[in-house]
């Protein structure tokens, strides 16, 4: 019978990604309730700082396999590995964060346990079947946050594989731990077909509005004055890029092709601050899929904080300049 | 070089609400485009064709209304085009639509590269790629800014890799399956011209049929996971407003800044 | 002076403008309602030519045209932007004599007021204007400086602030579900809030809605949608070496919009008999961006490859379908209805923006002082009954 809360501990140079450490405080929530243990599964070159860092957060059994390099880039080679260990322990449910790692390796587990894997959770409940058992609720954001959805593994399938997003549970305090740890050594690592060349050098990449990941947005409340003076600084604190309304393009403020909205660009950087922008839908139908919004607008009804996640009525003068300061 | 690219037909709009009593979802537009990061595939795709030839197929799987998105690729530059159509296999997860890409992929022909967008603008899954890759034995590689082919290694292709914040040169054996970032490049319009155009390039239809697929592989039956309820998030679509001196309010967006950077 | 309560359903261009017109006279109380946002639905969607002379409002309603036009400048003078006005002035391109008499008689008005314009028949001096036209078959073009495209959004939020200065209220996120009407007398309306509001007037603004808020007063206005279908262009090197004017023929018209060209099938080209142009549907199923029908590809790829070959190639950016609504004679419907206190300010089809200034002023002298004048007797309900 399968029985535990497993998650998988993605970690990158001999380090635990944060994302991974927070699943621990959903997997106690389950454990709350269904009283199961709480283990990870390590595949790494340096497994012992990352086994550490999961017994100080109260991880309680730890699978490890130890690789003559870091595999988590390779995801045929990772899958396989990951795939094995979970047949193994054979968990009731299994941890992952909603990461680009977690992601494209685990959908490849998924097809191998013939499982499913639902997306991106923000959180876990834990139901109860007729039969007395437990299952877990997975809800998730679906077109862009409009609904949530509850997602279910279906009776027949196991284990139930989740990613979780990140930053939505905080990562537990560190504690003395005490966990179990095993090595499975006697699971194969393929060869992967899959090669890392070389690190790259980092580029500017706030030329590009469409790839940033930042974005200030102007509207005409940016126009007065030096006011766009601050906007620049701002930005460049940040590292965001810049953006705008038509009125910033038709007065060369910013060039045609950062004009955002039905007749320039749409945008789906992940933070977006929207500065003296009212909000028609030529504009706020091209920005989409924000983790962040932010408007900040001196006009109380404009139409901006409607599609923002947060909203400030000021002058953005005054909220840059105190900005700049901090 | 042959390549495929697996596209999704996503709503214009992601306004949706939930039906209080039945839960269902209630679409405020039915229009469909293609999913963006998909476009930038498609202008990947074309880009690659464009140094070595071969034809570029798009695939798709959805409703028969779906063919509009697949026209529009063919208008972006796609040779051919392929939809998925079936009773039997729609509401499937991304287990149960990623057998059933594969399988359609494997029907067409063969390809030496698969391209598709990271992430859909509606589920956002970033998952079906991955799955394709699976089904299909071969390598798959995501968050891919950019590609680029080599003549000398005909059997390999690298590609820039952004992940931990930074970017990485990777190289894989073809056949492999890569995942497109949206906004890597800026896909080529379609113009009056090459959209009528598009309405005569070869359209291929699959049911279930011609794929062969078992039922209880494919569509609801076949997913493991299933969608028990729907509801909308709480505290309605209107912005949380942050009230202060100036001070008080830099202070607070400097806060929500830096929280979800450390997400990025 | 007896206080005079006005309710204003709709905030778009016309129900902003009226508001504002109203909201000049000491004794008005003016709330307007709005379900979504100020000019954003059919305004946000309308062209926003502003033309000293063209083929969509008749040289007869010169005044309008004028007043229309002086006000926007007005506006933009006050407060750069403030309209959205881009002057990229405009050409008028006559195929045939008819509309070659048209444009010479709209020149000849133009100039008498001050402005400037002029009826070209040299080829090439058109060719200086607008290098990718063809001038093949055409006989020649009128063209003028002065003019070009205003922001029916940026207007609309504009007339809303200036209502709200004179004490007026606009009430966005609001919708207006029951007018209460008794002994066939406007008394108030209710809202999706729950909140009941008494009225002298109601003044119904909601353009290719008001099929469906006349029905709340029990009254059929007789309102037709057309289609406005409408694509963005991305000219074939990026970026233009000139400024791309407003540009008219009897079949479609262009202007630019940053870069890009905007261009739309002319109203008058559509054919109320063909439900592929018109008929009546439900503006809140219309997609904001998309939704223009396979034959419109067609339509201007044939159009364009005769007119203006030079921007055939260009790359389709975007599109979107807006419906114009209007009474099958394509003319306004203002004033009066059966219903006493209920008054419609609506239909004005594709001409919203040109016309909503100078009916604004003339119906609220009807609602205020019980003043009609001639534009509104031509306007009239009546004259569809």
């Amino acid at each position: 019978m399968a029985n535990g809360i497993c998650i998988f501990a993605e970690n990158y140079n001999g380090k635990l990604e944060p994302a991974s450490a927070e699943l621990v405080s959903a997997a106690r929530l389950i454990q709350e309730t269904t009283k199961e243990q709480i283990s990870a599964v390590v595949v790494a070159k340096d497994c012992d700082g990352i086994i550490e860092e999961l017994k100080n957060i109260g991880v309680e059994k730890i699978y490890a396999v130890k690789t003559d390099h870091d595999i988590l880039f390779q995801d045929d080679a990772a899958s396989q590995v990951l795939a094995d260990m979970i047949r193994k322990i054979d968990p009731s449910s299994v941890l992952i964060p909603a990461t680009p790692a977690g992601r494209s390796i685990f959908s490849r587990v998924a097809m191998k346990l013939n499982c499913g894997l639902t997306a991106d959770c923000t959180e876990l409940l834990v139901g109860t079947k007729e039969d007395g058992s437990y299952y877990i609720k997975q809800n998730k954001p679906s077109y862009g946050e409009n609904v949530f959805v509850t997602i279910v593994t279906r009776d027949g399938y196991y284990p139930q594989m989740m990613t979780v997003r990140p930053g939505v549970y905080t990562i537990p305090e560190k504690s003395e731990g005490n966990a179990e740890v095993v090595y499975m050594d006697d699971i194969q690592i393929p060869e992967s077909r899959i090669e890392i060349a070389e690190i790259l050098p980092q580029e500017d990449s706030t030329d590009s509005i469409l790839s940033a990941e930042i974005v200030v947005v102007g509207g005409r409340g940016t126009l007065e004055d030096d006011n766009f003076e601050l906007v620049k600084q701002f930005a460049d604190k940040i590292g965001a890029a810049i953006g705008g309304t038509r009125p910033m393009v038709d007065t060369e403020t910013i060039p045609f092709d950062h004009q955002i909205g039905q007749t320039g660009l749409t945008i789906r950087p992940k933070i977006c601050i929207s500065l003296g922008v009212s909000g028609a839908i030529q504009h706020t139908e091209g920005i989409k899929d924000t983790k962040l919004f932010v408007a900040v607008n001196t006009d109380e009804n404009a139409a901006i904080f409607k599609v923002a996640d947060y909203g400030m009525v000021a002058d953005l003068r005054e909220v840059l300049e105190n900005y700049l300061k901090l | 070089m042959d390549i495929a690219v697996l596209i999704k037909q996503v709503p214009v709009s992601n306004n949706v609400s939930v039906d209080p009593e039945t839960h269902a979802l209630i679409r405020a537009s039915a229009e469909g485009m293609i999913n963006p990061a998909d476009l930038n595939a498609i202008e990947e795709a074309m880009m690659l064709k464009e140094q070595t030839g071969g034809k570029v197929v798009v695939f798709t799987m959805g409703p028969p209304d779906a063919e509009k998105a697949l026209r529009e690729a063919m208008a972006h530059g796609c040779d051919e085009s392929c939809l998925i159509t079936d009773r039997v296999v729609a509401g499937g997860d991304t287990i149960a639509t990623a057998r059933v890409l594969a399988e359609a992929i494997k029907k067409y022909g063969q390809f030496d590269l698969i391209l598709g967008g990271a992430l859909s603008a509606d589920g956002a899954t970033g998952q079906v790629g991955a799955m394709v890759a699976e089904c299909l034995g071969i390598p798959h590689i995501c968050e891919i800014q950019s590609i680029k082919y080599d003549e000398a290694a005909p059997d390999k292709i690298e590609a820039v890799k952004k992940v931990y914040g930074e970017r990485f040169l990777v190289r894989t054996s073809l056949p492999a399956v890569l995942s497109v970032n949206f906004g890597c490049n800026v896909p080529r319009l379609a113009t009056l011209r090459s959209t009528r155009a598009a309405k005569n390039k070869p359209l291929a239809v699959y049911t279930n049929a011609d794929l062969n697929l078992p039922e209880d592989q494919v569509g609801i039956k076949g997913s493991p996971t299933a969608v028990i309820d729907s509801f909308e998030p709480t505290g309605g679509r209107m912005a949380e407003m942050l009230t202060g001196t100036p001070e008080e309010l830099a202070v607070k967006l400097k806060d929500l800044i830096d929280e979800e950077k450390g997400n990025l | 002076m007896e206080k005079k309560r006005i309710g204003i359903i709709g905030g778009g261009i016309s129900g902003t403008c009226l508001g504002y017109h109203l909201s000049l006279y000491d004794n008005a109380e003016v709330i307007v309602f709005e379900k979504a946002t100020i000019g954003g639905a059919s305004t946000a969607k309308s062209a926003g030519t502003v033309c000293l002379f063209d083929d969509s409002l008749k040289n007869r309603y010169w005044d309008v045209r004028l007043y229309g036009f002086e006000s926007y400048l007005k506006m933009e003078a006050e407060e750069k932007g403030s309209a959205g006005f881009d002057k990229t002035g405009t050409l008028v391109v006559a195929t045939n004599e008819q509309v070659e008499a048209t444009i010479k008689t709209g020149i000849a008005l133009a100039k008498a007021a001050g402005y400037s314009g002029e009826y070209i028949t040299d080829k090439d001096r058109i060719k200086e204007i607008l290098p990718d036209i063809s001038t093949e078959n055409i006989l020649g073009a009128g063209y003028t400086q002065d003019d070009g495209y205003f922001d029916g959004t940026m207007i609309s939020n504009t007339y809303a602030k200036k209502l709200q200065k004179n004490g007026g209220v606009i009430k966005t996120g609001v919708k207006v579900t029951e007018v209460i009407v008794k002994d066939n007398k406007v008394k108030g309306l209710k809202t999706s809030e729950g909140e009941e509001y008494e009225f002298d007037y109601v003044v119904d603004c909601t353009g290719p809605w008001s099929k469906f808020t006349g029905e709340l007063v029990g009254l059929d206005v007789p309102i037709w949608h057309t289609k406005a279908e409408a694509f963005f262009l991305c000219p074939p090197g990026k970026k233009l070496s000139y400024t791309f004017p407003v540009l008219k023929y009897p079949e479609f018209y262009a202007l630019r919009a940053g870069d890009n060209i905007f261009i739309c099938k002319s109203h008058l080209s559509m054919d109320l008999n063909n439900p592929m142009h018109a008929g009546q549907w439900d503006p809140d199923k219309l997609p904001e961006t998309g939704g223009t029908d396979d034959y419109f590809i067609d339509f201007l790829l044939d159009q364009l490859e005769v007119k203006v070959p030079g921007i055939v190639d260009s790359g389709l950016v975007s599109s979107w379908l807006s419906y114009r609504a209007e009474p099958k004679d394509f003319l306004p419907i203002l004033g009066e209805t059966p219903v006493e206190g209920y008054i419609l300010a609506t239909g004005y089809g594709g001409n919203g923006v040109i016309e909503a200034p100078a009916a604004s002023r003339d119906l609220a002298k009807l609602i205020m002082r019980g003043e009609s004048t001639p534009l509104l007797e031509d306007w009239a309900f009546k004259r569809l009954l």
